[in-house]
């Protein structure tokens, strides 16, 4: 009788330990791939045209969770020092302290509050960006793109996503006759798979 | 309101009408002291569009803050005859104080140490010239200086920096027409301290390792140096000239030298619009 005991306690620890570890693993983490991940923006110049640019340093992780997504979570940070519009010299002005003020100001950075399912491979993420030492809520459907092993013999997951923001919002008030409020912001990150799951 | 507007009403007018009504009120060294150092911080925080907070989000407003300051350190410098090495004393702490709020939290002591340097330079350059040339001259000299800053600011990238030395430059302005005038006398004992730390501390936001603004440190430098070139006119004839002649001749000399940085600033923008 104790035998059969010992057994069944056994066998319903063993259950309760292998259900555990199956929801411990249901959760992912990534970590951004600064080569394969990108973030660009689109900005109208004096009303005729878009200019476009891109921040060329970009990291950050994320935690995917296929079982439960609202307990995903997105923490993605851009060095505001890596823009980079094609042209040396209006580069260094969105760096000074007419615009971005990197050498106060260096991190551009998003981190999530919520994520919900929002349709076949989409989420709606809510959050905090700071942007220019500004911190505002920010709300964007984020696409999930693929995942899969991929010929580096790891694992890796994509998603993107287009927002607007306006850049007055965060205190960057500079030459508006000129340069657009409206920013459209495009984000594309491709994550590696930190755990044992190869 | 366009940018160009805002320039002319916040970034001129208004530093310059503060200044002129100080000075026609108090017709003293304290009057223009407090009159360029309000209507600078007026001007300042009228082209933000609001009074920033304490302290400033971005450091580039502390010159607000500064402006108000140096007015009252000038006023009570121009009130009491205190010992010269108080008086320094005092002002090495302030400059300590100002350098300490406007560094990023990342610098290193050689350049703290060197903007430190360069700031009390540039004092003791302005009260060596206040003790030898008189209102109109120095007041002439500095407008000179400020308004040569402005345009390299606004050449090497920083609008914001621009209209900050247009607005110290305007107070300048009106003070040096009523002082050619006859109004007030001997205020250049006010004008110095004010200047001193505005300008130092526009100055050092303008260099990129301060506020990655791309104001190369040599031409901010020279164009710091340049009212020291207001004493070759004493090795020429005009030494001896009337004060007018003197005082455009002076000016005429800075703005030469003023003229070098700016204009390699401004070859160097013109060959690479964007």
């Amino acid at each position: 009788m104790t035998g059969k005991f010992t057994k069944l306690t056994t066998t319903i620890l063993g259950s309760f330990i292998l259900g555990l570890s199956a929801l411990a693993v249901a959760a992912d983490t990534y970590s951004v791939d600064p080569v394969h991940s990108f973030v660009t923006f689109r900005i109208v110049h004096v009303g005729v045209s878009a200019t476009h640019g891109r921040f060329d340093d970009v990291s950050g992780t994320f935690v995917v969770d296929d079982a439960d997504p609202t307990k995903s979570t997105v923490d993605v940070q851009v060095k505001a020092e890596s823009i980079d519009t094609n042209n040396k010299k209006r580069d260094e002005d969105l760096k000074g302290p007419d615009y971005f003020n990197v050498k106060q100001f260096p991190t551009i950075a998003f981190k999530s509050k919520s994520v919900k399912p929002a349709g076949d491979k989409k989420f709606e993420v809510s959050g905090d960006l700071t942007l220019h030492g500004v911190t505002k809520p920010l709300t964007f459907t984020l696409t999930h793109i693929g995942s899969g092993k991929t010929p580096f013999k790891d694992f890796r997951s994509g998603y993107e996503t287009t927002f607007t923001i306006k850049r007055t919002d965060f205190d960057m008030k500079k030459m508006l006759e000129g340069i657009g409020d409206e920013v459209q912001i495009t984000v594309a990150i491709e994550g590696i798979r930190q755990d044992a799951k190869k | 309101m366009s940018t160009a507007l805002q320039a002319i009403l916040f970034g001129v007018l208004l530093p310059a009408t503060i200044a002129g009504v100080f000075l026609l009120v108090g017709r003293r060294a304290w009057a223009a002291a407090l009159g360029i150092g309000v209507g600078y911080a007026a001007g300042h925080a009228a082209l933000e569009g609001e009074w920033p907070s304490l302290p400033p989000h971005d450091v580039t407003n502390w010159p607000i803050y500064f402006a108000i300051g140096a007015a009252i350190l000038a006023v009570v410098e121009t009130a009491w005859e205190y010992r010269a090495a108080v008086r320094w004393l005092v002002r090495v702490a302030v400059a300590c104080g100002i350098l300490w709020l406007l560094k990023p939290h990342d610098e290193d002591w050689r350049w703290l140490g060197a903007f430190f340097v360069a700031m009390m330079s540039f004092w003791i350059l302005l009260a060596l010239l206040a003790r030898r040339l008189g209102d109109a001259t120095l007041l002439l000299v500095l407008i000179v200086t400020v308004s040569g800053a402005s345009v390299l600011f606004a050449v090497t990238g920083s609008v914001s920096l621009a209209q900050m030395g247009g607005c110290l430059a305007a107070g300048l302005g009106a003070s040096w027409l009523l002082s050619a005038i006859g109004v007030g006398r001997a205020i250049v004992g006010g004008v110095v301290p004010v200047v001193a730390i505005v300008f130092s501390s526009i100055a050092a936001c303008s260099v990129a390792r301060w506020s990655y603004s791309s104001t190369p440190w040599w031409m901010a430098a020279v164009v710091a140096a340049s009212p020291s070139a207001a004493w070759l006119v004493d090795w020429t004839p005009l030494r001896s000239a009337t004060p007018w002649k003197s005082a455009v001749a002076r000016a005429t000399v800075v703005a030469i030298v003023v003229a070098v940085p700016v204009g390699l600033a401004l070859k160097d923008f013109l060959a690479s619009p964007y």
